[in-house]
């Protein structure tokens, strides 16, 4: 799959037409549904499930906020592999630390969620539900470190960061610029096929007084995935 | 609060044992291309550690076996490489970058006559391993049969006639 996508990636750069681009696009889809697809994916799906919020077209401002999130990972580690690829070995012992505390917030907020624990909430600026800002700037959070954390040791995302960063330093910024947009895109397309989905559906079951089950949902992927990145570090 | 706390207690007590069971292999393939992550960035012990995860959570993932036995023969934990490559085989036979791994180690044990069989294995597993056939060659220089590793060198070139190793390794003869 990764040769597939490098291939894309030239073609598109050599010849950046709209069948090329389209290509690309479709070549990323399918590359995006790696194991790291599941972190993405489930990470979205019990974030928009614990919040309180039940208005659909908040949740999906919600998603867009996740996903500008991963795209300013996607970028952070394209800048260091290119500015100062000495940092890559700086990141690989981080990563391991990344895991842990993200790994360890996210089955802390579960267990909270599930109401194991009883903890002021209200009280953390970041989750106060008194300003919406704040849950979108939580979104933003979310996507930048999950993508943060996979994209070093996804098989398909980091050798096509360091193979985009190639490409930024030998064919400039403007071609390079408009086929990183593209693959982002497909990077991006499941996770919001899936709040397309899970928002409007979350909003009917909350209407059906079932936003109780939904959170409880959500609270139980947060712990799986904490576990998995404790699992992982 | 409609669902007590020991009715989700028991939720989610069922879905961590419902994705050990269902997800595992997954995870296991996060674990083994954390793994290669660690190894391409020179961090060799982590790798292990991963590998060893991976293989926990499938005892039959071979790839995982095999580049466990990689990571152990960089850390120069020979024994424990050998037995990691023959387990991946056990699992894989036709692993024939396993095989080949193997050989090198024995070559570099002088158990030449091992070495040898395991090249020959590899190369039989996938012809355009030249570097196996390479080896095998080598071997047989090592042990002083210079006629038989000549003769492989020089199939090996007229059937690639750009594999320079073979022509190198020839002219170092004269």
């Amino acid at each position: 799959m990764q040769e597939l996508l490098e291939e894309a990636i030239v073609g598109a750069m050599r010849n950046p037409t709209l069948s090329g681009l389209v290509n690309l696009w479709g070549t990323t889809i399918l590359a995006a549904l790696s194991s790291c697809a599941v972190m993405k994916v489930l990470t979205l799906a019990g974030y928009l499930a614990v919040i309180k919020i039940s208005d659909w077209r908040r949740l999906l401002s919600g998603v867009f906020m996740y996903v500008l999130g991963m795209g300013f990972s996607y970028l952070f580690v394209m800048i260091i592999i290119i500015k100062a690829p000495f940092w890559i070995n700086i990141l690989v012992i981080g990563s391991s630390v990344l895991y842990s505390i993200v790994g360890i917030v996210l089955v802390v907020f579960g267990i909270i969620y599930l109401g194991f624990i009883k903890a002021p909430l209200s009280r953390i600026k970041l989750l106060s539900k008194s300003d919406p800002d704040h849950d979108y700037l939580a979104a933003f959070l979310l996507g930048a470190f999950v993508v943060l954390m996979e994209s070093l040791s996804c098989p398909i995302c980091n050798p096509i960061l360091k193979l985009f960063s190639a490409i930024y330093v030998k064919q400039g910024i403007f071609r390079a610029s408009i086929v990183f947009v593209v693959f982002f895109l497909g990077q991006s397309t499941l996770p919001l096929i899936s709040g397309l989905i899970l928002a409007p559906l979350k909003q009917l079951l909350a209407k059906r007084d079932g936003f109780e089950y939904i959170q409880i949902a959500g609270a139980i992927i947060l712990v799986l995935i904490g576990l998995n990145l404790l699992w992982l570090s | 609060m409609k669902v007590s706390l020991r009715d989700r207690a028991i939720m989610l007590i069922l879905s961590i044992v419902s994705a050990v069971l269902i997800i595992r292999p997954i995870v296991a393939y996060q674990n083994f291309f954390r793994g290669n992550f660690f190894m391409d960035n020179g961090f060799t012990e982590r790798a292990i550690g991963q590998y060893r995860r991976a293989i926990f959570l499938n005892p039959k993932f071979s790839d995982a076996y095999g580049y466990l036995g990689y990571a152990y023969k960089r850390e120069k934990q020979t024994n424990k490489a050998i037995a990691a490559y023959r387990k991946a085989l056990e699992i894989n036979s036709k692993d024939s970058q396993a095989l080949f791994e193997l050989g090198l180690i024995y070559h570099d044990k002088e158990d030449y006559q091992k070495a040898i069989d395991h090249f020959k294995k590899a190369s039989d597993l996938d012809p355009l391993n030249l570097n196996a056939r390479n080896m095998e060659a080598i071997t047989y220089r090592d042990m002083g049969e210079i006629e038989k590793a000549v003769s492989i060198w020089e199939k090996i070139l007229q059937d690639n006639p750009e594999y320079k190793p073979a022509q190198a390794n020839i002219d170092k003869l004269k």
